[in-house]
């Protein structure tokens, strides 16, 4: 193999993985060196030394390959940047549509629980957990977080639902059923697995009591199929 | 001689001199307009090149004209923008440093 070819071979592993750019180095250099060694030999050198000199002259392949590749990498991450500027208004867009179906969630899981109590209260009237006494005081507390929570939920899917009409706002990524049923597993989960205090707030230390953990759970769970099911529709509309 | 932070205008004013060219007339002609002061790596040229291209001063394209595949390079007139107001610069620098060294060196001289 001669001089030429062989420093082609090595710069052509150090533009590995360049794409286009590299590419287009890699040509560039090959018509560089050949015309270099023709200039060479029109000289008068013999062809082995004209190849030496213009290696010689075009310096060390990681002096091209070095700058190609840092310039690539760059061109990727600033074309991640753009993907993800593009998408960044819809995961947003996303997590304000979850977090008001969250809230719509907590509230209607405290007005089931809430309700029960008062059935089960009603029934067979005593202590509903062995720290609380006053089993009409929590079924009261309970529907004061259901209303708040409620509220809040609704307030901020009005809000957004107002935001998406009136301002063009981005809507939620289309896999956004997929990615809520899979947070309300998750919620159901923590609720089950002890994440009371993070779940409840301050009704879990007020005696809310366990129970109401699993009616969260329960609800969280509920909502979280149905949210699956139309997921998969979705994605299965889409596929031709 | 160090070119570093100089090789993009420098390849810009070989540009606007020689016209429209491959990379290896413009590093002859550099050698050539220099009398041989800017004898760099010629392989530096290439990634130098590349980035003024994705700077936008200068375009370039595949010319099937010569035996072999060549990619020619042209000035845009953003890249002859950039070039005017480099000399403007470089005119200035110029003359203060005459006028600081340049004139210890006729002093020295004399």
């Amino acid at each position: 193999m001669n001089t030429v070819d062989a420093y082609l071979d090595e710069m052509f592993n150090g533009l590995a993985d360049t794409g286009s750019n590299g590419r287009r180095t890699l040509a560039e250099t090959e018509d560089h060196l050949r015309a270099a060694v023709a200039d060479g030999i029109a000289r008068g050198l013999p062809e082995e030394r004209a190849e030496r000199e213009a290696v010689a002259r075009f310096g060390p392949p990681g002096a091209v390959t070095g700058p190609v590749r840092r310039a690539e990498q760059s061109a990727r991450l600033v074309a991640a940047g753009t993907r993800l500027r593009g998408q960044l208004p819809n995961a947003l867009s996303g997590a304000w549509l979850l977090a008001g179906l969250w809230l719509v969630l907590l509230g209607a899981s405290y007005g089931v629980g809430g309700l029960g109590l008062a059935v089960v209260h009603r029934a067979h009237p005593r202590p509903p957990c062995v720290s609380c006494s006053d089993a009409g005081q929590i079924v009261h507390e309970r529907g004061v977080a259901a209303g708040v929570f409620l509220a809040l939920g609704l307030l901020l899917l009005a809000v957004r639902w107002l935001a998406v009409r009136q301002t063009r706002f981005a809507p939620a990524p289309r896999s956004w059923p997929m990615v809520a049923a899979a947070a309300f597993v998750l919620i159901a989960a923590a609720n089950v697995i002890g994440w009371p205090e993070l779940a409840d707030g301050l009704l879990a230390e007020r005696g809310s009591g366990v129970e109401q953990d699993f009616v969260t759970a329960g609800v969280a769970l509920g909502s979280a199929i149905p949210l699956a099911v139309w997921g998969l529709v979705r994605r299965r509309r889409r596929q031709p | 001689m160090d070119l570093r932070g100089h090789l993009d205008v420098l390849l810009l004013g070989t540009l606007d001199q020689i016209g429209p060219a491959h990379g290896y007339a413009l590093i002859i002609g550099l050698r050539e307009q220099s009398d041989g002061a800017f004898d760099l790596p010629e392989g530096s040229v290439y990634p130098a090149l590349h980035r003024l291209e994705r700077g936008g001063f200068v375009a370039s394209e595949w010319s099937t004209d010569a035996p072999r595949r060549r990619r020619i390079y042209r000035l845009t007139s953003q890249g002859r923008e950039a070039l005017s107001t480099k000399r403007a610069e470089w005119r200035i620098f110029a003359a203060g440093m005459q006028s600081v060294i340049g004139r210890r060196a006729m002093e020295g001289l004399a």
